[in-house]
């Protein structure tokens, strides 16, 4: 029977779950794809996570998937990476419909890429947190991420000014 | 999981991802937020950015550090307002009758009022400390008498040297004849080995030549180009000490001087782009090549004070002699509409500064090719009320001058500092495709539509007149050229 074309890996979350990937495109995680380079010996044993759930994970893993292929995004690249950045609202079609989760999951997917260090998921989920952020106030801000404001009055009175003197030049 | 739990080099990452609004929003969330972004360089630098209106990120082709490129910024941000902050109501403080024949008019150092009137007769002013109104001093500088026709002067008060160019043509054949004068006395510099030096120049039937001439030391550099054709020729850089020749930059438009570097402003030879060079003196390559977004057949012109006369009025440059802001103002002859770019200049001196540092590294003498669009910039437009609506520019001053039907004349007077401008940052992307050939085509103005119509900050100064001729401002100084007379008005 003739091998698999390519290297199967197995993970563990924390959560005991387990997911068999193939290599290429648990490598868009970069924390993973150095650990596998870093063992040479075949290995059957899973790789632990143990900062991603088993939910969390299979979300990753869906992004991963549909985006294997893709060029990764190499380290000397900070000039593209504030190009991408620049526009907030620039989410492609497929990945706006993905990150389309509720506020718990989402947080955690921006965890786990950062966590992973997936660049392309973290700025993914981060423009989508931007542009609900995005013309609202922030009392609005507070509400909708459940933020409870402890600055005391006057810290908040001297925010306001400072802010205050900012806009109105 | 709550928001605020998420680790803080993912929040600092979410916040340099939200725009600067928004960051200031956040800023009023909570204490940890408030704090972090207090407290993280990057996002100082853009809450900075934002405050300041240059809501375009610099960062992306300099590689200078955050922490360099924000003392930057604050430097520039704190330079004083001064007219702003320091003129009085009443603005108009005296008139000196100089005289209705008064042909070119040059101010220096908020002190200094050089006047040529169309006798060829050089009058000088000095004004005292601020406060004072009239000139406590005048004096004539009377070159040798002559049938030549002045064109430029150029002053540096610092060696008592006033350098006037004049030319004569015949049949097709022009002589520019340089004059190295004193300005206390109007007689040869004692300096100069040559009291004037000589250009022989052939020019098409009709045409006149235009000169604008710059001092810097010992070096003098005279523009030479026709007047009414939108072609350049030279750029002649002598030593004026000995009279000797040191070299010729081909092709360019115009050009100003600051301590350490050379702008010029020319066609860029492929693109359909007007080219603005920074040169540093000493080397044959530019450092800085910022590609404007201008079809190439419209005229460059640069300069202090130019912006009024010269060959063309359609396409204007002025620089602050501190290099702290570039404007550029546009006018179709055709469409009513004005464009008045703004770059600040601390952007460019940061990109010199990258640019002599990369040079340090490798030799080659490749500039740098800024495309239009890709550096901070500000771009305003505003109607032009009548034909003849002049822009004058000085320094970050703009001064506009408008008719109605009445003939009345209302000069308004804006002070771009960033500080006034809030949101007209716009970047526009003038590919190859969108570009016209030129003026042959109909005068639309490309990426017009595009370009986000910003309205003017507040006038600094509204003043009413009769015809206005001709405008000159300075931090301390304005001065409004009328066919009554010249009014001063003093900060």
């Amino acid at each position: 029977m003739a091998a698999p074309a390519t290297q199967q890996i197995k993970i563990r979350c924390n959560d005991e779950k387990e997911f068999t990937v193939d290599r290429d495109v648990l490598e868009r995680s970069v924390l993973i794809k150095n650990m596998l380079e870093d063992v040479t010996e075949q290995q059957d044993a899973p790789i632990p996570l143990p900062n991603v759930s088993g939910p969390v994970m299979a979300k990753v893993l869906e992004y991963c998937t549909h985006h294997r292929g893709e060029p990764l995004p190499s380290a000397d690249t900070e000039q593209s990476q504030d190009e991408t950045r620049k526009r907030t609202t620039d989410i492609s079609e497929w990945d706006q419909k993905f990150i389309t989760v509720d506020q718990e999951m989402l947080f955690e997917i921006i965890l786990a890429a950062n966590y992973l260090d997936i660049k392309s998921l973290l700025d993914v989920g981060c423009k989508t947190v931007a542009n609900m952020i995005k013309g609202k106030t922030p009392e609005e801000i507070r509400k909708l991420f459940n933020i409870v404001n402890d600055f005391t009055p006057e810290e908040e009175a001297q925010i306001k000014k400072e802010n205050e003197w900012a806009e109105d030049r | 999981m709550p928001f605020s739990s998420l680790p803080l080099d993912v929040l600092i990452h979410l916040f340099s991802i939200v725009d600067g609004e928004s960051l200031l929003k956040c800023r009023e969330v909570c204490r940890t937020f408030s704090t972090l972004i207090s407290n993280d360089i990057g996002l100082q630098y853009k809450l900075e950015l934002y405050h300041s209106g240059m809501i375009n990120d610099p960062t992306k082709y300099s590689k200078i550090s955050t922490n360099q490129r924000l003392e930057s910024l604050r430097t520039f941000l704190s330079r004083p307002q001064r007219w702003a902050e320091t003129w009085p109501e009443e603005t108009i403080l005296g008139t000196e009758g100089i005289g209705n024949f008064l042909e070119w008019l040059w101010v220096y150092d908020s002190k200094l009022l050089a006047c040529l009137t169309t006798a060829f007769h050089l009058r000088c002013f000095e004004f005292g400390p601020p406060g004072s109104v009239v000139p406590y001093r005048q004096w004539d500088v009377t070159p040798e008498p002559h049938l030549h026709r002045p064109k430029s002067l150029s002053i540096d008060q610092k060696q008592d040297l006033l350098v006037l160019a004049d030319s004569v043509g015949v049949f097709g054949a022009s002589l520019l004849r340089i004059h190295i004068l004193s300005l206390s006395g109007g007689s040869p510099h004692p300096n100069a080995m040559k009291p004037f030096i000589e250009i022989r120049k052939y020019v098409e039937n009709g045409f006149t030549l235009s000169l604008e001439s710059r001092i810097y030391e010992n070096l003098l550099a005279i523009g030479i180009s026709q007047a009414f054709i939108s072609q350049a020729m030279e750029i002649a850089i002598f030593d004026w000490t000995t009279g000797e020749r040191l070299g010729v930059i081909l092709g360019s438009e115009y050009m100003f001087f600051d301590t350490q570097h050379i702008l010029l402003g020319r066609p860029h030879p492929e693109q359909n782009h007007g080219v603005l060079e920074i040169h540093s003196i000493g080397r044959s390559q530019p450092l800085i090549v910022l590609l404007l977004g201008v079809p190439r057949p419209l005229h460059l012109l640069f300069g202090k004070n130019t912006s009024a006369r010269g060959v063309s009025d359609q396409y204007s440059f002025t620089s602050d002699p501190d290099l702290t802001m570039i404007t550029c103002s546009l006018r179709y002859h055709s469409t009513e509409t004005q464009i008045l770019c703004i770059f600040p200049a601390f952007v460019i001196r940061n990109l010199l500064e990258e640019s002599c540092q990369n040079n340090d590294d490798d030799t080659s003498e490749t500039p740098m090719e800024i495309p239009w669009g890709t550096w901070p910039q500000c771009t305003f437009i505003w109607p032009v009320h009548s034909q003849r609506a002049p822009i004058y520019t000085a320094g970050n001053r703009v001064a506009s001058s408008h008719h109605n039907k009445d003939e009345e004349e209302t000069l308004m007077i804006y002070q771009f500092h960033p500080r006034w401008i809030r949101h007209p940052m716009t970047f526009r992307d003038l590919g190859q495709d969108n570009l016209h050939s030129g003026l042959d085509s109909a005068p639309v103005l490309y990426g017009m539509e595009r370009i986000e119509t910003v309205p003017l900050p507040k006038p600094e100064m509204v003043i009413t007149t009769g015809r206005v001729d001709k405008v000159w401002m300075d931090d301390g100084l304005l001065v409004v050229v009328q066919p009554a007379g010249v009014t001063f008005a003093r900060a």
